[in-house]
């Protein structure tokens, strides 16, 4: 894949490192979701290995954030909750990545490339 | 792999996620008789009298419904909902445009041969044409595999 300058424009975002995403499971979280429209909250719970406490207390603050959508409903008669990470969720996951991979080239150690790309954005 | 437990976290979810955009096996032989079955339906009509015709848009509206069934029972099970559109799955699309092109052509010629009583020769196209459509679809979902882990996607 090829890369832009950060900045220029395009699908590639601005480095901008965001605290909100520094805690707990919430990077994994929204990296877990990007690539998805919706995941069940249990999904991402076993996919991530923590518990359900920790996968509702950080997606609350991240759809406080305006990070994360979240549906409830039910499958026949059993409850579900489903997420679905934003628009201002991906641009701050991207920057968030950008800043990271840059971070990481800076001390000379190079993400592999197709491992994290922080390119998708919209 | 990367060298910061944070990209290394982002690596295992995306590679996680990626896990639910492959079809066990037991749909890519489903999959491949009914390819056969598709692909060479000129051929396979050239047999029939016309009037057994009439069962075989039931047939293919059975597949039809097999076919969505399967994939919200997939969805639902397994409680990732992928985004259903090609075109979110940037390498992906050019590999299923290829794909659908051999397709669109193979079935084509095939026809095109049977009209013109070829129908042995249409009969050892079938074979190629086949397994061009069923790698391409192959393919197509590793690609989009490929394109989750990389944070390709666009939902």
């Amino acid at each position: 894949m090829s890369r832009h300058s950060p900045g220029a424009g395009g699908d590639t975002p601005s480095p901008a490192r965001d605290p909100l995403l520094e805690t707990g499971p919430r990077l994994a979280l929204c990296a877990f979701l990007q690539g998805a429209e919706w995941v069940d909250f249990a999904t991402a719970r076993d996919a991530l290995a923590v518990s359900d406490s920790a996968i509702s207390k950080h997606s609350r603050t991240l759809e406080d954030a305006g990070y994360l959508e979240v549906r409830k409903g039910s499958i026949g008669r059993r409850p579900r909750t489903w997420f679905r990470l934003t628009a201002p969720g991906r641009a701050a996951l991207g920057g968030h990545l950008a800043w990271l991979t840059g971070l990481s080239r800076a001390h000379g150690s190079p993400a592999v490339k197709n491992e994290v790309d922080p390119v998708t954005t919209r | 792999m990367p060298d910061t437990p944070e990209l290394a976290q982002v690596a295992d979810a995306r590679r996680s996620l990626a896990a639910h955009a492959l079809f066990p096996r037991s749909y890519w032989a489903v999959y491949g008789l009914a390819l056969v079955a598709f692909a060479g339906m000129p051929i396979w009509m050239s047999y029939l009298p016309s009037d057994d015709w009439a069962y075989l848009s039931w047939v293919i509206a059975a597949v039809g419904v097999g076919s969505a069934v399967y994939s919200v029972v997939r969805r639902r099970s397994s409680g990732v909902y992928l985004p259903r559109r090609i075109s979110a799955y940037p390498t992906a699309r050019r590999i299923w445009l290829v794909g659908i092109a051999v397709a669109v052509g193979g079935f084509a010629g095939i026809h095109q041969l049977v009209e013109h009583a070829h129908r042995d020769v249409a009969l050892y196209l079938l074979a190629p044409v086949a397994v061009a459509v069923f790698l391409s679809q192959v393919a197509t979902r590793s690609a989009m595999r490929a394109d989750i882990e990389a944070g390709r996607v666009t939902p």
